[in-house]
């Protein structure tokens, strides 16, 4: 595997690092139903990014 | 071998920042923020899937089956957390009443999802996988009536 992909790889992997932690983070001062309904949102964006990816 | 590596980076943090979460939570709120946590895991694995394909890291059957996979985790994730609010609203507050069902979301996937012998496909959605198993334990460790 080329070094640039590698690299381009790891900054993906450590965005989603980084992205996790903030969203750890970010529920600490919300209610559970602040949390289910970000979820929800969430979820939603997930079946919109799946259909996307099985278009590329 | 620099894969995997990297994608231990992903699943390292993951696994200690949902094993710290159940502090403080009751059943119900673990049980919502460990689906929160699925979901966020689920977007992470898009975009990995989504690079690993824009490199040719994953071939079009692998990007497939890694697709096929996180939407049968995205409906049982939906499904777990509308049984969790069900459970909460009729006034249930146990461990007892929410462990089942985090048991029955790992069996959701479980009975639904694609199987894959692929390292390089398993290996992306281990971050994943470890999320929904870990809603078992921070439910079983959270605060609140046996």
């Amino acid at each position: 595997m080329k070094p640039e992909v590698i690299i381009s790889i790891g900054l993906t992997v450590l965005d989603e690092v980084l992205a996790m932690i903030a969203h750890v983070k970010g529920q600490s001062g919300l209610t559970t139903e602040d949390i289910a309904a970000m979820a929800d949102k969430q979820d939603l964006a997930n079946k919109e990014a799946i259909r996307a990816l099985l278009a590329l | 071998m620099r894969k995997r590596q990297l994608l231990s980076l992903l699943v390292v943090p993951l696994l200690l920042l949902v094993a710290g979460c159940p502090l403080g939570s009751d059943p119900y709120r673990a049980s919502i923020k460990g689906s929160s946590d699925v979901s966020q895991a689920v977007s992470s694995a898009i975009k990995i899937t989504a690079q690993y394909y824009a490199v040719g890291t994953f071939n079009d059957g692998q990007k497939a089956t890694a697709a096929k996979y996180l939407t049968v985790v995205t409906d049982c994730n939906f499904a777990f957390r509308k049984s969790v609010t069900d459970v909460h609203n009729a006034g249930l507050t146990g461990v007892s009443a929410f462990l089942p069902i985090a048991d029955g979301f790992v069996n959701c996937v479980a009975s639904s999802a694609p199987v894959s012998s692929d390292l390089k496909v398993s290996n992306v959605l281990k971050g994943v996988d470890s999320a929904i198993r870990s809603i078992s334990v921070a439910v079983a460790s959270a605060k609140g009536a046996k």
